[in-house]
């Protein structure tokens, strides 16, 4: 029986093998697609959508200037800042951190003691941006707010530095109205080197450590290489199912059941054959994605190392798709009704799981997603690519997608042992 | 020769709370099919002839009843069963985008073959089909008498004692037509027992030891083709058509002596008689005096229609 069920399995690989737009539709959409998001995103500073950011903000100074960045970001925040940015103030440090750690704020900015007392003196201090690499958009926009209200300090300490009591001073004790050229060369020489010489010195420099203690840059293709596969992995897997009930509609499959072959032995190699292809389809985007950014010149670093954690999210991502797949064709009377329900049901949960937008960035989509093997899988190689993720730590995305898979599995066979009775 | 195929009391309804498709009557569908022979089952669309095949091929349960095969119960030992047959169903049951040869070998190794025996017996398959040089071409790319012969070749890879073809020459050019009687006569005279249903009643006729005539899903007659015809006796068929049939025309023409029954089907009127030469004038004329324009008169011997006809009140084509 187990020659018969490769047989049955070859059968349906073969099929998709000879299919030229079988094959387009899985491997070169998928890639072309993330290839395109990836390069129009860009990398770290990619500016997907403009979602709320929210911020902490711990205030150990107790002068004005450090206060100016309280009121600028929690409690005076002028209104179109307001969209971007969502302070809050914190009391200490290391709660601050921890919540950015466990995601419950996308960055905390921490003001040290003395900040004021070291400004009035002339001296340089930092502030630290403490954030989640995998906030990558609005890290983004808090970088920008902070950079915003830093650089107003940093003009003055510069204009000081060239100009020393001010620009006004400067230029009527160089310049008059009978200026020759050479007094004009002479002007413009020595703001030309003190002008050099500002640039490298800033009052205050913001400090960006990420979770890990290190500044990382994120590729954007490591997130929608993967949305891009599963989503496409899941389309293929629902076609693939969907071919049952065509076999049926075809009397290829009441052929195969006349024939001495149990019904177990056809699903059993029917679901062989189409989880392998499924399967096939992610190896095959996953060794791909990276030539594709090598030929393009894009960051090549997509998938990360840690190979095995890229096979356990790989294999149980497909089988949690051939279970939603074989779920969808199960709970359709017709061919027909499969093509339309999978279309609506994968493109739905491809939306909401965070294949066309980070759904972290979205308050509904962020416990919604949860529900997606899309989430799951995404987050789990997205994890592995930029967090140096541990098999340890893909462990919860492995099991609620085994556990998917499991689910649809259980509630398709039942539902598919019908449509095998003719 | 003995009973290679046993139905006893078969019988089906899809629907609980619906009718019987096969075995109205609670003695359900009875039947034997002896080794060797060909076994029509001839009936018009709907009868219960694919229902019946489909049940004795392990594809339906049957509600009551049972269908043993070479001595294997269909319900207690379907794998048994189902080593002993080759179905043909009347749908296609091909894959298109695979070659003729690919197709076969696949089916074969569904029915156990594996290694050279697969080999050898395709190459066989495809030269008794007469595809031996298409062997390699896609399915989709064949004409519908090619798909044919590739769609029984399929149900011949085992050598099965019992080949089912239900309705193989539906929807082909009359070249292939010819073609696939021919091969399953020579299958019979390999050996082979077939069963053959069909709604064509020349088909049933040219090829059949005996045959079963089934109606509403159940076998209304039983035999050879002169049994089966003897039941008419020796009944002429004449065959009116006309433009219209007015009221009162079928009662006239029943009245005459000699007719045993009159069938108006839209603008065709058949009389069933002892002698068509003592009604024909008369009918006639009482055709003319209802104002009925006569387009031809035919007479015919007693067939497998008139079999039907006579047994059903309607036409094996209806």
């Amino acid at each position: 029986m187990l020659s018969k069920v490769w047989t049955i399995a070859y059968n349906g690989l073969y099929r998709v093998y000879i299919d030229r737009v079988a094959l387009l539709y899985m491997f070169l959409a998928p890639l072309a697609i993330s290839t395109i998001m990836g390069l129009v995103f860009g990398s770290q500073d990619g500016d997907i959508s403009l979602p709320e950011a929210d911020v902490l903000v711990v205030n150990k100074d107790q002068g004005d200037h450090g206060q100016r960045y309280v009121e600028f970001l929690v409690e005076d925040t002028p209104p179109d800042i307001g969209e971007l940015i969502a302070g809050e103030r914190a009391s200490h440090v290391n709660e601050a951190r921890e919540d950015v750690e466990k995601g419950d704020a996308n960055a905390a900015l921490i003001i040290p003691e003395e900040f004021s007392e070291q400004i009035s003196a002339g001296e340089q201090t930092a502030v630290e941006l403490y954030y989640n690499p995998g906030e990558d958009i609005a890290v983004t926009i808090t970088l920008g707010v902070i950079d915003g209200i830093t650089s107003g300090y940093n003009v003055n300490y510069a204009a000081q530095n060239i100009f020393g009591s001010g620009p006004d001073s400067f230029f009527s004790q160089w310049l008059g109205p009978a200026s020759t050229p050479d007094q004009i060369d002479a002007v413009t020489a020595s703001v030309e080197s003190k002008l050099t010489q500002g640039q490298s010195v800033s009052l205050i420099q913001i400090d960006e450590v990420n979770v890990e203690g290190e500044n990382e840059d994120i590729n954007l293709m490591s997130y929608f290489a993967p949305a891009m596969a599963i989503l496409f992995m899941t389309f293929a897997m629902a076609a693939g199912t969907r071919a049952i009930l065509e076999e049926r509609q075809d009397w290829t499959l009441q052929r195969i059941i006349t024939t001495p072959t149990p019904r177990w032995v056809y699903m059993a190699g029917r679901l062989i054959g189409n989880y392998t292809t499924g399967f096939l389809q992610m190896l095959i985007l996953i060794i791909a994605t990276p030539l594709v950014a090598l030929v393009i010149g894009a960051d090549a670093d997509i998938w990360g190392d840690n190979y095995l954690g890229v096979l356990l999210i790989t294999l149980s991502v497909v089988l949690a798709g051939t279970g939603l797949g074989l779920l969808i064709a199960g709970l359709s009377k017709t061919v027909t009704q499969a093509e339309q329900a999978s279309t609506i049901v994968l493109f739905l949960l491809a939306m909401i799981g965070g294949s066309f937008v980070q759904v972290d960035q979205v308050p509904v989509l962020d416990t919604l997603s949860r529900l997606t093997l899309n989430y799951w899988g995404i987050n789990g190689y997205f994890d592995l690519a930029t967090d140096d993720a541990s098999l340890v730590d893909i462990l919860p995305n492995v099991g609620v997608l085994l556990a998917m898979g499991v689910i649809f599995f259980g509630i398709a066979v039942w539902r598919f042992n019908r449509r095998l009775d003719f | 020769m003995t009973a290679f195929v046993q139905i006893q009391g078969l019988r089906k309804k899809y629907d609980n709370n619906g009718p019987f498709a096969v075995g109205p009557n609670e003695d359900g569908l009875n039947l034997e099919i002896k080794e060797g022979e060909i076994f029509s089952l001839l009936g018009p669309n709907g009868a219960g002839k694919t229902t019946t095949i489909s049940m004795m091929s392990t594809l339906l349960t049957p509600t009551s009843g049972e269908v043993t095969i070479g001595g294997y119960s269909v319900t207690r030992d379907p794998l048994g069963a189902k080593k002993q047959i080759g179905v043909v169903p009347q749908e296609i049951a091909l894959y298109p985008t695979l070659t003729a040869r690919q197709n076969l070998h696949f089916f074969g190794k569904m029915y156990g073959l594996g290694g050279r025996e697969l080999q050898s017996r395709t190459a066989e398959v495809l030269d008794f089909i007469g595809l031996k040089d298409r062997a390699d071409d896609r399915v989709e790319e064949y004409s519908g008498g090619m798909k044919r012969r590739v769609n029984i070749g399929v149900g011949l890879m085992h050598r099965p004692r019992l080949i089912f073809l239900d309705e193989p020459t539906v929807g082909i050019d009359p070249q292939s037509r010819r073609s696939i009687l021919d091969t399953v006569k020579l299958l019979n005279q390999e050996g082979m027992t077939v069963l053959y249903t069909t709604h064509y009643m020349e088909e049933a006729e040219e090829l059949s030891h005996r045959i079963g005539i089934i109606d509403h899903g159940e076998i209304i007659a039983l035999g050879t083709l002169e049994e089966l015809t003897r039941k008419v006796g020796e009944q002429d068929s004449v065959l009116f058509d006309v433009d219209q049939v007015p009221d009162g025309v079928e009662s006239q023409l029943s009245a005459l002596e000699g007719v045993q029954q009159t069938i108006v089907q839209e603008a065709e009127i058949q009389v069933m008689c002892t002698d068509s030469n003592a009604i024909l004038s008369q009918a006639i004329d009482i055709l003319t005096r209802n104002g009925v324009t006569l387009h031809s008169v035919e007479v015919q011997e007693p067939d497998l229609e008139a079999v039907f006809l006579h047994l059903t009140g309607r036409a094996l084509r209806d």
